[in-house]
């Protein structure tokens, strides 16, 4: 459970971006938080949803998109959804495969008002 | 003023990512290999640590930052061995990299070549903080079950590699090792398993061997002064 200083650290980068860009007020904030990031999405808007209002007068909806666990084969280069954690390729059968997606936490779009 | 799209593509792991890179290489140049223990509660990572020091006592140099949610019960424990610095998160699940650091500068001017860091007992949230290390070891002890690789796929296919810990008692349990090691390396095919018994010692000889070689490849890849 470390989804509230995961939200602290996005709620920081909001606040740095939407200094630096002159922005008004935050509608919404669209996130990608990957299948394979060891964070679990409901829990992430739970505790947004109990610490957006410290900083944000007005509601800011948090969207976010889950990005699928995604690995390459090695060997016969095939990228493929990784199911039920199984990394083998499924191809050949090739045992080393790097993951490609699914691991990250990305802030993409800000829904915002521009200000300057 | 109206509503508007602005696109901002930013990393919510690049800084802690980038900062546990700069202490890695930091303790690579200074020839320290770091070893991040995980696992659940009561697995036996003071245990493995204690057994280490023991067998190290006339070398390798090694420290110990130890993590726990509360008490400094572990520190004591590895004080007779070691030099050990006791981390409390106060309820965290997790070490984080910003406590280890402030740890670290306690024992910073010990002259050692293994730094372990004992992270706090939890299959979960430690997996997907870097601390920094060379070297991440999952440790299951055989009463836990066989199961657990795939119950916990983050902490394994993170892991360089799997100690399998309390082998003394598998006559007692329903534990196979074969088993074990076809469901970790389902998620990691290259992750080696290797088996101790901290408490009477066995295995620990190879296991120290083992990290002996994983510290001798790393200063193998650092550039020479000359």
């Amino acid at each position: 459970m470390h989804e509230r200083s995961l939200v602290s650290g996005l709620i920081d980068q909001v606040r740095e971006e939407s200094r630096l860009r002159g922005l008004g007020r935050i509608y919404e904030i669209e996130l990608q938080i990957g299948e394979f990031s060891g964070v679990e999405p409901q829990l992430v808007q739970t505790a947004f949803a109990e610490m957006a209002p410290e900083f944000w007068s007005d509601p800011v909806q948090l969207s976010i998109e889950i990005i699928p666990l995604t690995a390459r084969c090695q060997s016969c280069q095939l990228e493929f959804h990784v199911p039920a954690f199984r990394f083998h390729c499924p191809s050949c059968g090739h045992g080393e495969t790097q993951v490609i997606a699914g691991e990250e936490m990305r802030i993409i779009n800000l829904q915002a008002q521009r200000v300057t | 003023m109206s509503r508007e799209t602005i696109p901002i593509q930013r990393d919510l792991q690049s800084q802690r990512r980038a900062e546990a890179d700069a202490w890695r290489q930091s303790l690579t140049a200074r020839g320290i290999f770091c070893v991040n223990l995980i696992s659940s509660p009561g697995a036996g990572k003071t245990s493995i640590l204690q057994s280490i020091a023991r067998h190290w006592v006339n070398g390798p140099r090694m420290a110990v930052l130890v993590g726990d949610i509360a008490t400094d019960r572990d520190a004591q424990r590895l004080a007779p061995f070691v030099p050990v610095r006791q981390l409390t998160t106060g309820g965290a699940c997790h070490l984080e990299l910003p406590l280890v650091l402030s740890g670290w500068e306690q024992l910073e001017s010990q002259d050692i070549e293994f730094l372990f860091i004992e992270n706090i007992g939890n299959l979960v949230c430690p997996a997907s903080h870097d601390l920094g290390e060379h070297l991440r070891v999952v440790v299951l002890s055989v009463t836990e079950g066989d199961d657990k690789p795939g119950k916990y796929p983050k902490a394994f296919r993170t892991s360089n590699v799997c100690l399998i810990n309390k082998i003394d008692l598998l006559p007692y349990v329903p534990f196979s090792i074969e088993e074990v090691t076809q469901d970790a390396q389902r998620i990691r095919p290259d992750q080696p398993v290797i088996s101790v018994c901290a408490r009477s010692g066995q295995g620990i000889e190879d296991w120290c061997d083992y990290l002996i070689e994983k510290r001798r490849q790393m200063l193998d890849v650092l550039p020479q002064d000359h």
